[in-house]
């Protein structure tokens, strides 16, 4: 018997052998003439093929099936891991578009041609979840990091992503631009839970920015704005999520501070089929306004139609997760006049760069969601961090990425600070009216 | 209640375990739930009228689950299959209807000469599609597992609910100008349905009764539901239990092979239950549609899973229990909403479900029916 | 004659499927694969009476499913590479479709040589083949320069449950939609033992001990009241409680308890709420730490759980407790009136099962570092159950085999395959078909259609249990009675 079994031993191990044989000569071809995958390919198609086509992708990049066998020091790969299926679709296709403009503006060339860009479009969603997976973003941070192409890795679309990749792409130097994280302890010590954002970082040194202002701001932006309509009742819903929940605490806490009467808190269920009871509940409580923290995929538009339809006259508030048009067509009639708090303008307030940016993408892709404009500028200043060093180092493309100073993009002129946190501070209201949002002011 | 358990133990130093658990929970009662319980029943006492209320909303809500349930009860009772996919034709139902509402263009505006009767038409036509949808994933992906081990239809509707979702999802795309906008412009978004029936309170005359703080609603919508609900719940118990095809329905969910010798068509028994749970589907996609005023690609499989538990509440293949568990499910959330918090009512429902189901293994109407392997 | 070509067929439209989509050097390990599959299905198909019967059936059989692995190399290369504007070498795409050809062939003989061994060899030497090739692969994987290490893990810990969830659903009978609840006491247990959360940083080897051991208690705890239901009332208390555990897990972040106005415990972040735990700690062994960066030892270390759960549960499925689950799954009754205690083997079931869920949950935490309520939902119980039923109700090769399947579908060939397909629409002329986006718009659809097709095509699962495969057949086969009877008192 035991001979046999080091039969089958051995075979086993020579189809190893043979493996290895083969792999030499496929590999080494492959890497320059690019024949075996359509991933490899991609960095060509997509330099080239402008996206003249709206709404559509160049075929991206996969990292799983590129065979970049070394020897390529000429490119360098971008990522982005975002969630490409289930609900949260509508925004990140926009924010891949923009990404993808962003590159095809610059020929997906940096430093005069010395590299070529490349980029990788990530899911860390799962079919059988429909929502964004922690298995799937790690292991897409893991590949990310396992791949030595990837300078960038722009990531992630929520909140609860980011807590798992950073610490992984923290050990692999690897720089992460978030145009969507808005949660607070992921940067600002003594913001989030004891411990953040240290807990992220376990070399010590953070790598982790984003383009987007963080929701301790907003929340208490949204309160004061709050206060200047004289609300002086409030009742303040959740979606339970990190995002959704972090906010309405914030929002909370400063309301009391500023002497707004808290009558009510409840956490919804973004997948209930209505909020009836909840909204007769919020009428007992008689709050003069209603604010949400959370997004529109939890259910908001259901949300607002119970609580207008059960009768309530009072103003409506959320924050930038409802920013958007999915929530105009989610609520209908039951959206107008709702107030709506955004870091930084949206797209249609932009100027100079930004009102040029805002023209050619609704030209291109059509409508803008509010991190359309994050993901462009996530998109902007890797590449400028890329051009400034003009080297394919990750601790030089991080370090250029934290020393960004006055930084002119499409958001305005802004820096990092050392914590990676946009010195844009700027957070706009606006509210609808129509079938629109219509800017109200601006909030330092 | 100690005592008597004790002593019906015949053998000796047995631990009386069931006592133990009986104390235990006693205990754990009086600890624990009492003094909140209490509180809630003095919320209750003392605000009377929003109690009213919340009981209303329960009962509406009751009755649109219950109406899911029975497709889920109706096809379980016959080929004792946990149809994953109900909830996915009931969302197809939805945007189905709603497409023939934008084609149709009626609004809020239209007038009710005709407004109604397009109204019924839709409501034809998209039972008849959905049950032609149901009939078909019937014949295409549950017909060959019949004699499989159980489970395998069961990961077969699974499947075909990620289909249907997805479908769902590209039904978005249908952006043509003849369905006049009813899709936005945002495909994964949710789809608002325009307001067809008011919302307008019919409790109103009541007002000054109450005292000042008048919140008691009922709304027509509400009536809709109800009566809909109501009038097919009735129309399918008495073609269940009154009509020859019905006998069929029965015999076959007894035992299958019995009533083949009997000279039952099965095969035509099974899509015939098929059609008319996609048939009722279809209507409360409509109907629910209409009511929440929102569609959206995700709506069947958390609709799905409440009705699902509805009709195992009330004993599943029970057409009346599906209308209880159905009705008691809505009141338990309403109240849990209100009286102890939002963010547990899924706990709560469940937790009751758990302890009913204890109670009464079968559920509240089942009957003690030995499983078929 | 023609089995084996059916077999090379079966196996072959894995090989083909997997280098017409993946595509590059990933056609050895689909050759092996496909290899693999050909020649145990030939082996299945007909008895093979020596060591130099199985070479010649095993070459054969191999060597079909080569031939389609190597078709779909030549089409993915000569067909869809030019489509895509991508230069084909036509050089480096033959020698990948002759690398997976001979791959194929090979593996073919090596499986086909070892079904021809005497028999207890033939399963031990079968084991031995997959497992060798399982402690291969990130060797493989890296000389192929694949990158699938950080999926592979992932998919790995659903093995390790749906193993678990096979006692459960497979031995014991018991129709279970809220295995996922137990995945989350697991790795909560993790989390709060190994993580600054409580300040208590606990090694992993122990960690992972007291996971399943508190899993476990949860099983019994959450079983004990669904002893008197049966089936469907089964299933939905299950799925009550896989419901209830991640709530629960989401708002246990501010817990007050108070016993007749006496505060005992004021605002206690107990499970962290929605924000979760995070970081959990990572294991080392002899100074050595485990880093995510670094995948293979990750590797080892599931495959190692895993070896040790398929040893657990084979012993447990030949005692007299898994004796006593099939009695019981079979006919509750007459099992009780055989003296079987109904309550302890059911109790038993669900603690047993619920352990390797623990083993995956302590495994999970510590290898994402991060728990979060969202990802113990009902999705995850119910593509656990999907796996199971799909590979085979009660058999663990077939358990594997279709959590493999479905995992690497879902996490992988899927999202390729979308790749490869949204390539071709873009490169097309047709203006309407460069609209659809459809690696993100179909993917839902596909996984589904996958799930549905192959229900259709295996009802009784990938590989079914014999003995279940018998009793059900029951009817058509008289002598399966007899030989259920024989087999049972072999048993005994």
């Amino acid at each position: 018997m035991k001979r046999h079994a080091s039969i089958a031993m051995l075979g086993v191990l020579f189809s190893g052998i043979l493996a290895a044989c083969g792999a030499p000569t496929g590999g080494t071809t492959a890497a320059t003439s690019a024949p075996a995958t359509a991933a490899t390919s991609a960095p060509s198609t997509a330099a080239t093929a402008a996206p003249a086509t709206a709404a559509t992708m160049a075929p991206s990049t996969d990292a799983t099936a590129a065979p970049s066998a070394g020897g390529s020091g000429e490119v360098i790969k971008i990522v982005s891991s975002l969630p490409r299926t289930g609900s949260s679709k509508g925004q990140t296709d926009t924010i891949v578009n923009a990404i993808q403009q962003r590159l095809a503006e610059a020929n997906n060339q940096v430093c005069d041609g010395q590299f070529t860009l490349e980029y990788e479009d990530m899911d860390d969603a799962t079919a059988a979840a429909g929502k964004w997976d922690a298995a799937q973003e790690a292991s897409n941070a893991n590949s990310a990091a396992a791949d030595e192409d990837v300078m960038v890795y722009i990531g992630t679309f929520n909140s609860g992503a980011a807590q798992i990749s950073i610490p992984i792409l923290n050990q692999a130097g690897l720089v992460m631009i978030s145009p969507a994280n808005t949660y607070p302890g992921l940067t600002k010590p003594g913001k989030g839970d004891e411990g953040e954002p240290e807990k992220y970082f376990p070399t010590g040194k953070p790598n982790y920015t984003r383009v987007v202002p963080a929701d301790d701001l907003q929340g208490a932006a949204a309160a004061n704005f709050a206060q200047s309509i004289d609300i002086t009742k409030v009742y303040i819903l959740d979606d339970t999520e990190l995002y959704g929940k972090g906010i309405a605490d914030v929002f909370e806490a400063t309301a009391t501070e500023i002497g707004i009467e808290v009558v009510g808190r409840d956490s919804i269920d973004g997948k209930a089929a209505d909020y009836r009871a909840l909204a007769a509940k919020i009428l007992d409580a008689a709050p003069d306004m209603v604010y949400y923290g959370g997004i529109t995929q939890n259910n908001a538009g259901q949300l607002w139609k119970d609580i207008r339809g059960e009768g309530f006259e009072g103003a409506m508030m959320g924050p930038d997760g409802i920013a958007e048009t999915a929530f105009l067509e989610a609520a209908g009639d039951a959206a107008e006049g709702t107030y709506t708090t955004f870091g930084g303008l949206p797209g249609d307030q932009l100027e100079g760069a930004g009102a040029e940016w805002y023209a050619s993408y609704t030209a291109e892709f059509g409508t803008v969601e509010p991190y359309t404009s994050y993901g462009y500028e996530a998109a902007n200043v890797a590449i400028a961090a890329i051009e400034s060093v003009c080297q394919k180092d990750r601790a030089a493309i991080l370090d250029a990425v934290f020393a960004t100073k006055d930084f002119e993009g499409i958001l305005g002129t802004w820096s990092f600070d050392e914590n990676g946190d946009t010195s844009l501070t700027a957070m706009s209201v606006s509210q609808v009216k129509g079938d629109a949002f219509e800017f109200i002011e601006v909030t330092e | 209640m100690a005592s008597e358990a004790v002593g019906s133990n015949f053998q000796k130093r047995v631990i009386p375990w069931r006592t133990i658990a009986r104390v235990a929970l006693v205990v754990f009662f009086v600890l624990f739930l009492a003094v909140p319980l209490f509180n809630i029943l003095v919320q209750m006492v003392t605000n009377p009228q929003l109690l009213l209320r919340q009981l209303l909303i329960g009962l509406t809500n009751g009755a649109y689950i219950a109406l899911i349930a029975l497709g889920y009860t109706l096809v379980y009772g016959i080929v004792e299959l946990i149809n994953f996919a109900h909830g996915e034709v009931y969302m197809i139902g939805a945007f189905f209807s709603l497409t023939l509402v934008g084609l149709f263009s009626l609004s809020d505006e239209t007038p009710y000469a005709t407004r109604i009767p397009l109204m019924l038409l839709i409501l034809v036509l998209t039972m008849l599609a959905t049950a032609l949808l149901n009939a078909a994933i019937e014949r295409f992906a549950y017909r060959r597992l019949r004699n499989a081990p159980r489970l395998a239809p069961l990961i077969s509707a699974i499947g075909v609910s990620f289909v249907l979702q997805n479908v769902g999802l590209l039904w978005g795309y249908l952006r043509f100008p003849a369905f006049n906008g009813v899709m936005g412009s945002n495909a994964v978004a949710p789809k608002s349905y325009p307001q067809l029936i008011p919302n307008d309170n019919l409790l109103a005359p009541l007002e000054g009764v109450f005292g000042e703080a008048f919140r008691l609603r009922f709304t027509t919508k509400d009536l809709v539901v109800i009566v809909v609900s109501a009038t097919l719940l009735i129309a399918l118990y008495t073609f269940v239990q009154r009509t020859k095809i019905g006998k069929a329905m029965r015999a076959t969910a007894q035992d299958r092979d019995a009533s083949a010798l009997m000279g039952i068509d099965v095969n035509r028994t099974i899509t015939l239950a098929f059609l008319l749970g996609g048939a009722l589907a279809g209507a409360a996609g409509m109907l629910v549609g209409m009511y929440n005023g929102t569609v959206v690609y995700t709506l069947g499989f958390t609709a799905g899973l409440r009705s699902f538990t509805a009709a195992v509440l009330g004993g599943i293949g029970n057409i009346l229990g599906a209308m209880l568990g159905g009705l008691l499910i809505g009141l338990i959330s309403a109240l849990s909403d209100q009286y102890i918090s939002t963010e547990w009512t899924n706990a709560v429902v469940f937790g009751i479900l758990v302890i009913i189901l204890v109670l009464r293994p079968n559920g509240l109407l089942g009957e003690d029916v030995q499983q078929k392997a | 004659m023609n089995s084996r070509i059916r077999a090379g067929l079966i196996g072959g439209i894995f090989g083909l499927l997997i280098s017409l989509v993946s595509g590059g050097q990933i056609a050895y390990l689909a050759g092996i694969i496909a290899g693999a599959i050909a020649s145990q299905l030939a082996a299945q198909e007909e008895d093979v009476a020596s060591v130099r019967a199985g070479i010649q059936l095993g070459l054969r059989a191999g060597l079909v499913a080569g031939a389609l692995t190597a078709l779909g190399v030549f089409i993915r290369g000569f067909l869809i590479n030019p489509l895509v504007n991508v230069s084909a070498d036509a050089s480096v795409v033959f020698m990948l479709g002759l690398g997976g050809l001979v791959m194929a062939g090979v593996a073919g003989v090596v499986f086909g040589a070892i079904r021809g061994l005497p028999s207890p060899q033939n399963r031990f030497g079968t084991l031995l083949a997959f497992g060798l090739l399982a402690v291969a692969y990130p060797f493989l994987d890296s000389l192929l320069n694949l990158r699938f290490m950080n999926e592979v893990i992932p998919v790995l810990i659903f093995i390790l449950m749906a193993l678990g969830l096979n006692i459960v659903v497979g031995y014991a009978g018991l129709l279970d939609l809220g295995y996922a609840a137990f995945f989350a006491i697991g790795a909560y247990t993790t989390g709060m033992l190994a993580s600054p959360h409580f300040g208590i940083s606990m090694p992993f080897w122990i960690v992972i001990w007291i996971a399943a051991a508190v899993a476990a208690l949860f099983g019994i705890l959450l079983g004990a009241p669904t002893l008197p239901l049966r089936g469907d009332y089964l299933a939905i208390v299950t799925l009550g409680f896989g419901e209830i555990v991640p709530i629960a897990a989401n708002n246990l972040d501010n817990v007050t308890i108070s016993i007749l106005g006496v505060t005992l415990l004021e605002n206690f972040d107990l499970t962290g709420g929605p924000r979760g735990i995070n970081p959990i700690n990572r294991p080392s062994l002899f100074g050595y730490a485990f880093e995510p960066s670094q995948p293979i030892p990750w590797y080892f270390l599931i495959l190692g759980l895993i070896v040790f759960s398929i040893f657990f549960i084979l012993r447990l499925r030949n005692s007299r407790l898994g004796r006593a689950w099939s009695a019981m799954r079979e006919d509750e009754l007459a099992a009780s009136a055989m003296g079987i205690n109904l309550v302890r083997t059911k109790l038993l079931a669900f603690a047993m099962g619920a352990t390797f869920s623990g083993f995956a949950g302590a495994f999970y935490g510590s290898f994402i570092s991060a728990i979060t309520p969202a990802s113990f939902g009902f999705d995850v119980s119910v593509i656990l159950l999907c796996m199971v039923i799909l590979g085979g109700l009660g058999n663990i090769t077939g358990v594997i085999l279709g959590g493999l399947i479905i995992q690497f579908a879902d996490r992988l060939f899927l999202p390729q395959l979308g790749d490869v397909v949204q390539g071709l629409l873009q490169n097309s002329n047709i203006e309407v078909l460069k609209e659809i986006n459809f690696k993100t718009d179909f993917r839902t659809m596909l996984f589904g259609l996958t799930l549905v097709i192959m229900m259709l095509v295996r009802p009784e699962g990938l590989v079914p249990n014999e003995r279940r495969r018998r009793e059900l057949h029951a009817d058509d086969e008289a002598t399966a009675h007899e030989r259920q009877t024989l087999y049972d008192a072999e048993q005994a």
